[in-house]
């Protein structure tokens, strides 16, 4: 059973796998599923599928499977057989129709052989009408060949004749326009001897036009226009375009030369600037710019020149102009730089002529940049104008340098004949100078009014600005202003006085004007001076105040130095001339030289204090010191003097005393810094002339009586040199050490009384 | 800062000197100046290693001392200019003086006395009144010693015992001070007046080379490159110190104002020219070190080969040191003639102090 079971299990495989195919369809389906057990599948193995249901399924259902396999193939054989009738019917049906198409066929064939043969004869005829055709079109064409070569050969023996009446007609554009058609045909007949004659007679012709033509190059009333023309016609005949392009220069060049020689006539001081200039900027340039016009409309903008030349005739062009404008422009600087100096007197009219005439200039010059590529004579205006605003700058700083050296001068003569009118003097220089830069800076900025052309130059602008007005002026003033100063003091002409006033001058220079001037220059200006970028050098407003106060401290120190001498001098004639042994007598007053001492720097304190008084705080201190109407007569009682006075004059061991005085003092610079107020600068003089004193005195050996002098004498200078000093404990530790050193020099010494030195003294 | 050495006189003092000749020490001669006392002269040894003074006091029977100047050729041979003081009259006066040797100084400790070789103002006639300026030796010739008087002068020679007058020459102008050129076989003197420097020949007593205006006040002191000729120094009045060429008497080599009041010694180092000593009345001693007009214009002498001078760098012109340790006026200054890194200033009080060339630079230029 289970043998029989097995077998028709393969069977219904069997069936089940063909129908599939048949129908053409789940083949791949099928195949992708590799279930063994699946009885529709392709790999349906049925050994194992047998194995597994005998195995796995209980004996009724393996019956119930036997039976449905049995209904299954059953089923499928009945289905088979209905399939196989089905596809014989249809086989029957197209035998059919295929013999019934065989029938048709036939008749079509006959047919067509009847149409090929028709179509034969046709094709016969028709090349028979074409070669009977084809002599008759051939005439034609000859006909009509010969009909052209007769028209040509008519034009070329007209030609002459046609060039001939053109040219009596000066008509030379169509002559040209005619013969360039000829050319060519004579160029084609070349080779019949007779047209050879037609072509040389038009050649000749044509030479002669030619001729005509560049005879106008040597004509220089002919307008550029017409040279212009020439210049095409010319092109067009095959001339070399290097040689008429020179040949077009050089009858400009006379016409333009002759404009230069009565520009260059017309450069004199008689000659108005206005009539000078219409001869450079309306004449000459306008000339130069029709011809370059010309020039560039022949050769350089036209098209059917090659690169090269165009480069080349640009390049003569630009070599033709350079020379020329080279002249101009040396003529016009001759002219307007040295009207500029004409200009002396800065008159307005004759400066706004001037400015109003480079402008014009530099209109015209840029005008002309606009005409010729690659070349610019723009800057050449813009430096020229540069130039004079330069010198215009120059002017003004040697103005104000003359005038300040005169001030200066006069100031010398004014202050030895009334010393108290420093104040005024000074103040005038001062006006005078900040008067003269502002006038100066503003002449200078008409060169920067908005209406002009070469001010609306940002380049130009600033460079004006920076070179010529802040450096060229404001800066330079000021750098002269320290120059002066530092000179000073070598120079003879100037009084001591003049040291002192233009010290203070320079101080009052340094606090405001410096800062103040180069602001409103770089504002009016428009100078930048945080800009990276600058391209210009800008001087520190600090160097230049710098300057000014290092030269007023130095004036002023020299000024001490000075007056100390000065004052040194008289106390050594005291002292050194004089045989202190041989004195004897007691003395009577202080000595002369003493109070010339005083006197002299009464009038210094004087003349000092007009120039540099104390500040406010210290002359109030002074005037308080003075109003202590007690001042003088405080000498009598020793005691108020402070404590180390009454040991110096008690006290015998004088070297003890002023020892230690200088243990308590300072070390004071005999000749050092000077504070630029009155008292510091009258303590210095001082100074200078206690110490000479005290070194002469150490100098000499001197008897009672002549000590007794000195003591007098110190106590003299002591009051009345108070007035003059802030630091009176040095003034005294002075005088103490000049006393002290006088009893060391002294052969026997003994001390005059207190009471009858003051009374001496006071003599 | 290396220690100095101070000695205080009990008087004030001006003449300052070191000992010349062979013996090897560190030898100063101080005068004291008072008028109101005999002068004497300090012997001061220094010793470098110990840093210490020894003093030997000699007494002298004149006045004050204002100058002291010890022969070159003879080292216990001093000249002095010294201050006669009688009744209603000063005058200053010179003389040669010789110290005792040291033998006898073991037998009696009390103080002892120089001794009187020749007062040269006893040699002149008796009308003669004028007041010494100053004593020169002449450094290379011996017994040739200069005698400068306001408006004359006198060269002796002391050598065979008694002085012989060699030659005389009167001066137009007050002359301040004089002294011997060095160069050109010692037969020039320079002569200050106010503000002008002369030199005058001696053989033809005619001068030689004139710097009318080498200060603008008066001049204070002169001093001889010792290692360069025609070369000099000058200080003043106007706190300048001035270097020239004689040859130049315009423009000064080198103009320094270094002092703050009027400058009265300048002396070059005699072994080291770039060196240079200056005292003023600022109470300040400055050591200058300035090779650019020296000898040895690179700092060093001229046998060091290339390597060296690679390794050593250039001295720096300027102030090298300043010594503040004067209370008073510096009114002298003095090389020791033995060690060359050794000086001695003094101050107006008596206050001498001996100082040293700050190690470091003194390496500098040795090496």
């Amino acid at each position: 059973m289970k043998l029989l079971f097995l077998q028709e299990t393969r069977v219904a495989c069997g069936l089940k796998r063909n129908l599939m195919k048949m129908e053409g369809s789940g083949g791949d389906h099928v195949s992708s599923h590799g279930n063994p057990y699946d009885i529709n599948g392709t790999n349906f193995i049925p050994e194992k599928f047998i194995k597994k249901i005998i195995s796995e399924y209980s004996l009724n259902k393996l019956m119930e499977t036997e039976s449905s396999l049995i209904r299954q193939i059953q089923d499928l054989d009945s289905d088979m057989q209905t399939l196989v009738y089905e596809n014989y019917n249809k086989f029957i049906l197209a035998t059919d129709t295929i013999r019934k198409m065989k029938t048709d066929f036939r008749e079509m064939e006959d047919r067509m052989a009847l149409l090929s043969k028709n179509i034969a004869m046709i094709t016969e005829n028709s090349s028979k009408v074409c070669s009977s055709l084809k002599e008759k079109r051939d005439n034609v064409s000859r006909l009509s060949g010969i009909n052209d070569l007769l028209k040509k050969l008519k034009f070329l023996f007209e030609l002459p004749n046609k060039l001939k009446q053109f040219c009596e007609d000066n008509n030379y554009e169509e002559a040209v326009k005619c013969y360039l058609n000829g050319v060519e045909f004579v160029n084609e007949f070349k080779r019949f001897p007779s047209l050879e004659a037609i072509k040389v007679d038009c050649q000749h012709i044509v030479q002669r036009i030619k001729d005509d033509l560049c005879k106008d190059f040597d004509d220089e009333e002919k307008s550029s226009q017409d040279l212009t023309r020439n210049v095409f016609l010319l092109l067009s005949l095959g001339e070399s375009s290097a040689d008429l392009g020179k040949r077009l220069l050089d009858n400009a060049l006379p016409k333009l030369n002759q404009n230069l020689e009565s520009i260059k006539i017309a450069d004199s001081p008689n000659v108005p600037l206005e009539e000078f200039m219409e001869l450079g900027c309306g004449i000459f340039l306008s000339n130069l710019s029709l011809v370059i016009a010309s020039f560039s409309q022949a050769f350089i903008q036209t098209a059917e020149l090659g690169e090269n030349f165009r480069l080349e005739s640009q390049e003569m062009l630009k070599q033709f102009t350079t020379e020329l404008m080279d002249n101009f422009m040396g003529i016009m600087e001759h002219r307007l730089t040295s009207e500029d100096e004409l200009n002396n007197i800065q008159d307005a009219e004759q400066r706004e002529e001037l400015i109003k005439a480079l402008d014009r200039l530099y209109r015209r010059l840029m005008a002309m940049g606009t005409l010729m590529p690659n070349t610019d004579f723009a800057p050449c205006g813009l430096d020229l104008t540069f130039r004079v605003t330069k010198m215009d700058a120059d002017m003004s700083l040697q103005r104000i340098k003359a005038s300040f050296e005169k001030a200066a001068k006069d100031s010398s003569v004014e202050l030895s004949s009334h010393p108290g009118s420093s104040q005024e003097i000074l103040g005038s220089i001062l006006a005078t100078l900040v008067l003269q830069m502002k006038s100066s800076l503003n002449k200078l900025q008409e060169f920067c009014r908005a209406d002009l052309q070469f001010a609306q130059n940002v380049d130009f602008r600033q460079k004006m600005a920076v070179v010529s007005v802040r450096e060229g002026l404001v800066v330079s003033v000021f750098k002269y202003l320290a120059e002066f100063g530092k000179n000073l003091i070598q120079d003879e002409q100037y009084s001591n006085l003049t040291w002192l006033l233009l010290a203070k001058l320079y101080l009052d220079i340094e606090i405001g004007t410096v800062e103040y001037m180069v602001n409103s220059v770089e504002t009016e200006f428009d100078i930048r001076r945080e800009k990276r970028n600058q391209v210009y050098k800008l001087t520190n407003v600090s160097s230049l105040t710098t300057a000014l106060n290092e030269t007023a401290k130095a004036l002023v120190k020299e000024f001490v130095s000075c007056q100390g001498n000065y004052i040194s001098e008289l106390m050594k004639s005291a002292v050194l001339r004089n045989d202190l042994m041989a004195v004897s007598h007691e003395p009577r007053g202080p000595s002369q030289q003493m109070k010339q001492v005083i006197e002299v720097l009464t009038t210094l304190e004087k003349q000092v204090d007009s120039i540099f008084p104390d500040s406010d705080s210290s002359s109030f201190l002074r005037s308080e010191r003075s109003s202590d109407s007690s001042r003088r007569s405080l000498s009598t009682n020793a005691g108020n003097r402070g404590p180390s006075r009454p040991s110096l004059w008690s006290n015998f061991d004088p070297n003890m005393a002023t020892n230690i005085q200088k243990l308590f003092s300072e070390r004071v610079e005999i000749f050092g810094n000077v504070e630029l107020h009155k008292s510091d600068i009258m303590m210095a003089i001082v100074k200078i002339g206690l110490r000479a004193l005290l070194e002469c005195m150490r100098q000499k050996t001197l008897c009672n009586f002549g000590l007794h002098q000195i003591q007098v004498d110190v106590l003299y200078l002591q009051m009345y040199l108070w007035r003059f000093v802030n630091n009176e404990s040095f003034l005294y530790s002075l005088l103490d050490e000049i006393l002290a050193s006088s009893i060391q020099r002294c052969v026997n010494p003994t001390l005059l009384e207190a009471s009858v030195v003051e009374s001496l003294a006071e003599k | 800062m290396e220690s100095c050495a101070i000695y205080g006189l009990e008087t004030q003092g001006r003449a300052l000197c070191s000992q010349a000749g062979d013996d090897e020490i560190i030898r100063f001669f101080v005068g004291t100046l008072s008028p109101r006392a005999e002068g004497q002269i300090h012997q001061l040894d220094f010793s470098d290693e110990t840093n210490q003074i020894t003093r030997k006091i000699f007494k002298l029977k004149v006045g004050e001392v204002w100058q002291v100047q010890c022969s070159p050729w003879a080292s216990n041979l001093l000249g002095l200019c010294y201050n006669e003081i009688r009744e209603t009259s000063a005058k200053m006066k010179c003389g040669v003086w010789k110290v005792p040797s040291s033998d006898s100084s073991e037998i009696t400790h009390q103080q002892q006395e120089l001794v009187l070789q020749w007062k040269f103002d006893d040699l002149h006639e008796s009308s003669f009144n004028e007041n010494c300026q100053n004593i020169d030796w002449h450094p290379s010739k011996t017994g040739r010693v200069a005698t400068i008087y306001s408006t004359q002068y006198f060269v002796w020679d002391v050598e065979g015992g008694a002085p012989k007058l060699i030659s005389s020459s009167k001066s137009t102008s007050e002359m301040y001070m004089g002294k011997w050129n060095p160069h050109l076989d010692g037969n020039q003197l320079a002569t200050v007046t106010t503000t002008a420097v002369t030199g005058v020949d001696m053989r033809s007593m005619k001068q030689s080379w004139s710097i009318p205006l080498a200060h603008k006040f008066q001049v204070r002191d002169v001093d001889f490159n010792p290692n360069k000729q025609y070369c000099l120094a000058t200080c003043g009045d106007d706190c300048a110190i001035r270097f020239w060429d004689v040859r130049n008497h315009k423009e000064p080599l080198k103009d320094i104002k270094a002092h703050s009041h009027w400058v009265w010694r300048v002396r070059y180092n005699s072994f080291h020219d770039q060196l240079l000593l200056t005292a003023g009345s600022d109470f300040r001693v400055l050591l200058h070190c300035l090779p650019t007009i020296s000898s040895e214009p690179k700092g060093h002498s001229v046998l060091s080969d290339g390597e060296e001078e690679v390794n050593s760098p250039p001295l720096e012109e300027g102030i090298l040191a300043k010594y503040e340790e004067h209370e008073d006026a510096v009114y002298a200054v003095e090389w020791s003639t033995f060690d060359p890194w050794i000086f001695a200033s003094l101050s107006y009080d008596g206050r001498v102090v001996i100082n040293r060339v700050p190690k470091s630079f003194k390496y500098k230029i040795l090496l």
